[in-house]
């Protein structure tokens, strides 16, 4: 590869086609799947007893698949594609050895694919947000080394010297990953630590994937895009890398909950880290305050919806975050759902939200065929409520649950019954998250499948062309 | 390339701060934990489960309980009650003892319907007076320290959990959301492993509101030999199985029954301190029970 | 589908986002620092300081050590005594005082030596040990020695005594159901009345000693 001279974005969006196809295909896959195995898990507050005969639908069971395929199928293989791509258009160099990266991305999915089967045969590692067991732990691991590698040797050749903001991000995202997850599969699975150190590294790790990597790499997708949607310039460089290093320094402390086994000092560190998060949120609003105000380009259910909802939901679940880490609340907000609500829209409201507009964004470019606006709205307009749907119940009922657990009168069996209501909601943001799913799985699909229909068709064209030519010779 | 080092850099220090935080010094403090002893019986705590139970941890993480049930006990905070028990010979003299100490108490009827708590007080030492003052004039009095709190008035722990308590779990799953109660100590609150069978077969048939979903892959529905088998449930109304046919655990769900029974975690630690439930009486049988 | 892949994306007409050099506003650092406090006042409030024996709601040792629970009396001597005895007695006697009838170790549970009214035998059996059978229960014990573990223990005269004490204290209420403790004054004074003896006892001076 000579990069004496600098590569048109054309050339760079080819180089970027068969890795990038390979991670948004496997990701919107792995959505849709996951999107059935959360449905699943939440029929069982309708129907306690639909599974009583079969194991793998049971709630042990459907939940933790739910939030494999979530985190480990869909979110990182699609912040990664756009990662790749944003390193490589914004160095204005060809991605390096695409097709290495594209095996790495196979490899990702097959690990994807292992852990989905171990999880249903009941090897669930029992850690919240890491799953899988270990065997498919270490192909993911390999898998993002090898991607991870060559997308930063993309970087390091890159022709444009100045860095924008989302390189920053990307690249943090980059390192951060294999460490929290080496980590986590050594001391967790390989060299198992003793007692309660166990959920301090689960925890730490967490905080780590659900706090800092998507966050990096959500923001990453949304800093390029605000400014090219919006046709200006991002307001401004120092308040976007300022959001970079509070994340950085006041995310990786978070995950820790206040009510653990765990002695004071840690989950007072970590509650103090979650409201400092408040920081980092108030910057990235002004950001894209800033930058969207006055433009003149209509939100109107497309590209701009799917990356400004991203922002909203990132600042109500890091607000909802930081509340609950006041010592007052957390007494009522922990063991209930509310928690699990606002992490619920950090996943589904931003980071999803934001992968779907920075590939609605980039796969045109990429395959060279427009996808439909009338699909992308579609789209933004069932998984927005889908999302808000299945979150703000949780958040409410939680917060009621809450009130019932630390009421000493309230029976036990109360909490559960007022949170119900709150899940039985869920299910339908479930379905429309789930409808969401499957309309970008056909925009992806679609738009690779017409790829190489127009591709071939050219060929077929060219060689009918040709044909007569040498029979004339 | 001096920006790409900053931004390396940067994320090294910050990784590496919080890695140092929360997975290298609870290592250190904790991570070497071996049994400690009860205060102050000095009784060796916990003990490693063994055989079913252990088996049935791995049940446990399985099925994936953790998901909806807690194995950890909040408390908001502590108290400390005396307890007067017999106000001696003289009550005169022990009530005056008693104002002597404390005199917001100096009324007569402190000293009527005994056993009752007479003080709150703000820790042990605080206590000490009062019972000293008590027991010089030939009263009884009992000094209690009760950690207070709504897992705790709900009777799922004694006091909260600490670190101590896990350090032969792995998987630890301390847990962090209650769509189902917390099973911390549930071996010593349902300890009937029968209760505990019937509850996983059929959760309504024992707890009417139960939400909880039935676990009926984890027993065999089978015909009835020549002799009904001694383990087979004994269910009634809806949960019954049709006549002629009887319902006997697996191996899983008797492991899982013999974790659960397993979970108790309120022996008295100086991290965790309470008075600890009155010594039973020494017994004759201790060889026979063991 | 519309178009020939190489001619559709209109990207000549775009370059890459820029972004504007404003500098930083100022109340986001000074919220910042002002949040960074209180974090810090609130960990001193409530961290405990990094030590691993502080759980919320303590917040420091000392607060936990305020909350240690004592039960004074017996109990304590008890939980000493059983140290002592699985240390110095349960090779013979068993951890659960069941003896080793096989070679000659009585048990001690429900023994009427156990549960005789003082302390007096005890203290000089541990004291000096025994040569020769003893009748428990109504049968009889090729006992041959028993050493004189009390002698033997280690320390000052005073420190023996306490810890006879605690292990009378312990099997007079762990196998005979006895919940008088045996206080060292006691134990000192059989011990000052036989201190010159080396020799074992038998059960003849024994019974005589404590009728």
């Amino acid at each position: 590869m000579t990069a004496t001279s600098t590569p048109s974005p054309k050339q760079i969006d080819s180089s970027c086609r068969l890795p990038l196809f390979t991670l948004f295909s496997g990701a919107a896959v792995w959505l849709v799947m996951s999107c059935v195995f959360g449905i699943a898990a939440s029929m069982t507050f309708h129907k306690p007893d639909i599974f009583a005969e079969c194991t793998v639908g049971t709630y042990g069971r459907a939940y933790p698949a739910w939030s494999h395929l979530l985190v480990y199928g869909f979110a990182i293989p699609s912040g990664l594609g756009v990662g790749l791509w944003l390193l490589a258009r914004l160095g204005r160099v060809e991605v390096a050895k695409p097709f290495v990266i594209s095996i790495g991305a196979k490899l990702w999915h097959a690990g994807v694919l292992v852990g989905l089967v171990g999880i249903m045969n009941g090897q669930t590692s029992g850690y919240e947000w890491f799953e899988l067991p270990r065997y498919a732990a270490v192909i993911l691991l390999l898998a993002f080394m090898l991607m991870a590698i060559w997308a930063f040797v993309t970087y390091s050749r890159r022709n444009e010297e100045s860095l924008y903001p989302s390189q920053w991000f990307t690249l943090a995202s980059l390192f951060w990953f294999p460490w929290i997850f080496s980590t986590t599969i050594l001391l967790l699975q390989f060299f198992p630590v003793r007692g309660v150190v166990q959920s301090s590294v689960a925890w730490w790790f967490a905080g780590n994937l659900l706090n800092v990597w998507l966050t990096l790499s959500g923001l990453a997708a949304t800093f390029y895009l605000l400014p090219k949607l919006t046709n200006r310039p991002l307001q401004s460089h120092y308040l976007a890398l300022f959001v970079f290093w509070t994340v950085l320094i006041f995310g990786t402390w978070t995950g820790i909950p206040m009510h653990s086994p765990l002695p004071a000092w840690m989950s007072t560190l970590s509650s103090a880290a979650a409201v400092m998060m408040i920081v980092p949120m108030l910057a990235l609003a002004s950001v894209v305050f800033l930058t969207t105000i006055g433009a003149k380009t209509a939100c109107g259910g497309g590209l701009l919806c799917f990356s400004k909802f991203g922002v909203l939901s990132f600042n109500l679940a890091t607000l909802a975050a930081a509340i609950a880490a006041c010592p007052a609340i957390a007494r009522i907000t922990d063991f209930t759902w509310f928690n699990h609500g606002h992490t619920t829209l950090r996943l589904y409201g931003f980071f999803a939200m934001t992968m779907f507009a920075a590939i609605y964004y980039i796969l045109p470019k990429v395959s060279g065929v427009e996808i439909c606006p009338r699909r992308i709205k579609g789209h933004f307009w069932v998984a927005m409520p889908g999302a808000l749907l299945l979150a703000v119940p949780m958040i409410i009922g939680g917060i009621k649950q809450g009130l019932k657990l630390a009421d000493m009168s309230a029976p036990f069996l109360d909490s559960t019954k007022v949170a119900m209501l709150g899940f039985r909601i869920g299910t339908l943001g479930e379905v429309l998250i789930a409808i969401g799913a499957l309309i970008f799985l056909a925009n992806v699909l679609l738009s690779i499948i017409s790829h190489y229909r127009v591709i071939a068709k050219s060929a077929i064209a060219d060689a009918t062309a040709k044909q007569p030519t040498e029979v004339r010779l | 390339m001096k920006s790409s080092s900053t931004i390396f850099l940067a994320a090294f220090i910050a990784l590496s701060a919080s890695w140092a935080a929360f997975v290298l010094v609870p290592q250190i403090q904790l991570g070497r934990a071996d049994q400690a002893k009860t205060v102050p019986a000095e009784d060796k705590y916990p003990v490693a489960r063994a055989g079913l139970a252990a088996q049935g941890a791995e049940v446990y993480r399985s099925l994936g309980c953790v998901y909806c049930h807690s194995q950890q006990v909040g408390q908001q905070g502590v108290k400390v009650e005396v307890v007067l028990f017999d106000a001696g010979t003289n009550t005169s003299t022990t009530l005056a003892a008693i104002a002597k100490v404390n005199p917001e108490i100096n009324k007569p009827e402190t000293i009527t319907g005994l056993p009752k708590e007479i003080a709150r007080v703000a820790d042990i030492a605080a206590s000490d007076a009062l019972v000293k003052a008590v027991t010089a004039v030939g009263g009884k009095v009992e000094v209690n320290v009760i950690p207070t709190g709504s897992d705790i008035s709900r009777g799922w722990g004694k006091r909260r959990t600490v670190a101590q308590d896990y350090i032969y779990d792995s998987v630890v799953q301390p847990g962090t959301r209650r769509a189902g109660p917390d099973l911390a100590n549930v071996g010593s609150r349902l300890a009937d492993p029968n209760w505990q069978l019937n509850h996983l077969y059929a959760p309504k048939s024992v707890l009417k509101d139960s939400v909880m979903p039935s676990y009926r892959f984890l027993f065999e529905k089978r015909k009835i030999g020549k002799v009904a088998s001694a383990e087979a449930l004994k269910l009634t109304g809806d949960s019954a199985p049709a006549a002629g046919f009887e319902i006997v655990p697996t191996d899983k769900a008797r492991q899982l029954v013999a974790y659960l029974l397993s979970l108790r975690s309120d022996a008295p630690l100086f991290e965790s301190p309470v008075t600890p439930p009155p010594a039973p009486a020494p017994s004759t049988n201790t060889v026979a029970a063991k | 589908m519309n178009a020939d892949p190489k001619s559709s994306c209109s990207e000549t007409t775009e370059g890459e986002p820029t972004a504007t050099m404003t500098p930083m506003p100022v109340w986001l650092v000074a919220l910042m620092v002002s949040l960074l406090f209180l974090s810090a006042w609130y960990f001193d409030l409530y961290g405990g300081w990094f030590e691993s024996k502080v759980f919320s709601p303590y917040v420091s040792v000392a607060d936990v050590q305020r909350f240690q629970p004592k039960t004074g009396g017996i109990a304590d001597t008890v939980a000493r005594g059983k140290k002592l005895f699985a240390d110095n007695c349960a090779v013979c006697h068993m951890e659960t005082g069941v003896g080793n009838p096989a070679n000659g170790c009585p048990p001690l549970i429900d023994s009427e030596w156990v549960k005789s009214p003082t302390a007096t035998r005890i203290a000089m059996l541990i004291s000096k040990g025994l040569s020769g059978p003893i009748t428990v229960n109504g049968k009889v014990y090729n006992t041959g020695v028993m050493l004189a573990v009390g002698d033997s223990l280690p320390g000052s005269e005073a420190e023996k005594a306490e810890k006879i004490a605690a292990i009378a204290t312990y099997v007079r209420f762990q196998f005979g159901k006895i919940t008088v403790e045996t206080k060292t004054a006691q134990v000192q004074a059989v011990r000052e009345s036989i201190k010159d003896r080396t020799a074992n006892f038998t059960e003849e001076e024994l019974l005589k000693a404590e009728p």
